[in-house]
């Protein structure tokens, strides 16, 4: 057994080592107030740092530091478990929010003077999410949309025009696949992307009140995502073929390069379709889930909004960099570099790739995305990809009652 | 001897203090947490044993057991045979000895989410178009595409990339057999193969030991390359435990839940590795 200790003795040392050797310093300046915005897009965290170094310009006396880490929900729970939280905190519209907005982590919003400069929508929608009388804890700041991206030029080639309905949809897919075109690039393997088509179909199958309802006993998963879930399924058949393989990467970079001729995604894949290929002609629709036009709402949620903890000891501060990021002029710095589209009250104009969907834009014909509504529990995505493998329709349902049941009996 | 004594102690007291600190501590922590319905940040309330019960009742937990437990042994099997085959061969009289052996070292220095990464382009990409080209159904769609596929990948990956280091721990353990063994044997009339079961492997049997325990221990806790190849997916069907334990406890809000499985689990491989020690201890011989 020599050896062996010697190797455990090795192996020791290592671990030793690594665990010594770990430390970092962070330099400070003793004058200045220092805050740190913490925001869960890592793709967005140039266009912070740039909106911080223009912040520091204006406000001398305070610095900001940007934290956009991989994996952000994660590396937010273990600063909330060790009590050290950010003093601002930037998420998108999850059930992870609500949590931490229940467990009375962050200031509340409700009634400030940011909240005023929200586009009353948002605040309705934010509020209706929280469930907790109207109040709300954040800023909403820049909004999302789920729909169908299109290739202009495959669509003009084959002489096909944008779908209204559901079956508009399937006749169009299936004149594209007549024409050897692949209708949609599907990256399945990464289970999120599930929820760029089971929000549209799953928000416009149900109303408003939909989940007090399940709650209350008034309404079950059962009833109402039949359909939903036969559709989605539906959409496989019109896929490049081995949907579980390709991941969100692979998918929008397939989609740029032209092969296929629809993408399910939100806004926010815009950017890196258009880094792919510069030139491609690009428009996007709402994403067509009813057989009747007039029901068919553009699923619209909160992309990113920011909440002050109350931990932070520099409340003022963070109020202040708050109101800087909600100013005219900073809204639209953000929105064109991210393609986003403003929760602020704000002059906007969308760019080219979105005109398809401002009408519905406009006229607030916005359902909520129940995704919103899920508890992280629930596993949504995971639990649809499982169901499109083994089609078990009952052990999906048992899932979701189960979850549901014991994260609302509390 | 009482003065050696004192060296020996403030020698180790400080390690002792750390380990205390960031190993022992924690793991009172969490089974502290573990008898919690914490979700890992605001209140909560004790709640006894009940995360326990839950725990055997959850489909979820028992398939990622099931899948870790056949994960860990197929692999540890696997990566044991290769790399005493690996290492019968870089021990004999061949060229290049040194550079081979260097180069079959290569992987244990890469980390374990690049090997990971390296492995999903060649699974998805590379070797579908292989299959295709060959016209080879099986091969031509990507092994992590299905569940009842996907763990094959990981084993493939994971056993590359381990068996660099139990190959190097396999060769020290043939430089330690002497010469004059092989010579009494082969006056004996002994031939290769039985020179192998009757000789070389009970005098690498410590080394046996040693590498089937570190495998094991190591393949329970497997997570880089189950991380960068599927996360866990398709249908969960490679969800490992310990990636189970990361991503419903931090993400999914069961802290305190996911507390009580890794209780479970630690329980599990430190009973697991004392039972591998006992078993093969016995088999060992000394010269």
């Amino acid at each position: 057994m020599k050896i062996s200790k010697r190797v455990t003795a090795a192996i020791l040392t290592a671990v030793l080592c690594a665990v010594t050797g770990i430390g970092c310093s962070s330099g400070s300046d003793p004058d200045k107030t220092a805050i740190e915005v913490f925001v869960f897009k890592p793709e967005s965290v140039e266009i912070f740092q740039e909106l911080g170094a223009k912040f520091e310009k204006e406000n001398p006396d305070i610095k900001v530091y940007v934290n956009s880490p991989g994996d952000a929900y994660a590396i937010l729970k273990a600063r909330m478990v060790k009590g050290n939280p950010p003093d601002i905190v930037g998420l998108d519209a999850t059930q992870t929010y609500v949590d931490y907005a229940k467990a009375d982590i962050y200031e509340d919003m409700t009634g400030s003077d940011l909240i005023k400069k929200v586009k009353p929508s948002y605040v309705q929608m934010l509020a209706d999410m929280e469930g907790m009388g109207g109040t709300v804890h954040a800023i909403p700041f820049a909004a999302n949309v789920t729909g169908i991206m299109y290739n202009k030029e495959i669509f003009r080639k084959s002489g096909l025009d944008i779908p209204d309905t559901w079956p508009e949809l399937i006749t169009l897919c299936e004149n594209l696949q007549s024409a050897q075109e692949t209708p949609f690039y599907l990256g399945y393997k990464e289970d999120w992307t599930i929820n760029s088509a089971w929000n549209p179909l799953a928000g416009n199958f149900t109303s408003a009140d939909f989940y007090q309802n399940v709650t209350d006993g008034k309404e079950t998963f059962e009833e109402a995502y039949e359909e939903p879930l036969n559709r989605i399924v539906k959409l496989n058949d019109f896929s490049q073929g081995d949907i579980f393989s390709y991941n969100y990467n692979n998918a929008t970079v397939g989609f740029a390069n032209g092969e296929s001729a629809m993408y399910m995604q939100g806004n926010w894949a815009i950017p890196m379709i258009l880094q792919t290929n510069p030139d491609m002609d690009l428009g996007m629709f709402p994403f067509p889930a009813m057989d009747d036009a007039k029901d068919n709402r553009l699923c619209s949620s909160i992309d990113l909004m920011f909440s002050i903890t109350k931990k932070s000891s520099h409340p003022e501060e963070s109020v202040r960099f708050l109101e800087f990021l909600t100013s005219q002029e900073n809204v639209n710095l953000y929105m064109e570099n991210q393609f986003g589209i403003p929760a602020i009250n704000c002059d906007f104009e969308f760019p080219q790739a979105m005109e398809g969907i401002v009408d519905d834009f406009n006229n607030e014909n916005i359902v909520s995305s129940p995704q919103a509504y899920y508890p992280s529990e629930m596993k949504v995505p995971v639990t649809i990809q499982t169901y499109m493998i083994d089609s078990d329709k009952d052990k999906l349902f048992k899932q979701f009652n189960t979850v549901w049941q014991d994260v609302h009996e509390e | 001897m009482k003065s050696k004594d004192k060296i020996f102690m403030t020698m180790s007291l400080p390690i002792i203090i750390i380990f205390f600190c960031f190993h022992t501590i924690p793991l009172f922590c969490g089974f502290f947490y573990s008898l919690t319905n914490s979700k890992g940040f605001g209140t909560y309330d004790f709640i006894g044993f009940k995360n326990y019960l839950k725990l055997f009742q959850n489909a979820q937990v028992m398939n990622a057991y099931m899948f870790t437990f056949k994960f860990a042994v197929i692999t540890t099997l696997l990566v044991n045979v290769i790399s005493i085959i690996l290492a019968l061969g870089l021990n004999s009289k061949i060229h290049f000895k040194g550079a081979l052996r260097g180069l079959y070292f290569v992987p244990n220095i890469l980390g374990g989410l690049i090997v990971g990464y390296i492995f999903n382009f060649l699974f998805t990409f590379v070797i579908p178009a292989v299959g295709k080209g060959l016209g080879w159904d099986s091969l031509s769609t990507s092994l992590l595409g299905k569940p009842e596929t996907a763990w094959i990948g990981i084993v493939v990956c994971v056993a590359w990339q381990s068996i660099a280091f139990n190959t190097i721990i396999y060769i020290s353990g043939l430089q330690t057999i002497p010469e004059d063994v092989y010579e009494a044997s082969a006056i004996d009339g002994a031939s290769g193969w039985n020179n192998f079961w009757k000789i070389t492997f009970p005098l690498i049997a410590p080394f046996f030991t040693i590498n089937m325990v570190l495998c094991m221990r190591n393949f329970l806790m497997v997570f880089d390359q189950i991380m960068s190849l599927t996360s866990g997916g398709p249908a969960e069907s490679t969800t490992s435990i310990s990636m189970l334990i990361y991503k419903n406890g931090l993400t999914g809000n069961q802290f305190g839940l996911q507390s009580a499985n890794s209780v479970i689990y630690f329980i599990l491989i430190v009973a697991i590795s004392a039972f591998q020690l006992k078993v093969l201890n016995k088999r060992e011989v000394q010269l």
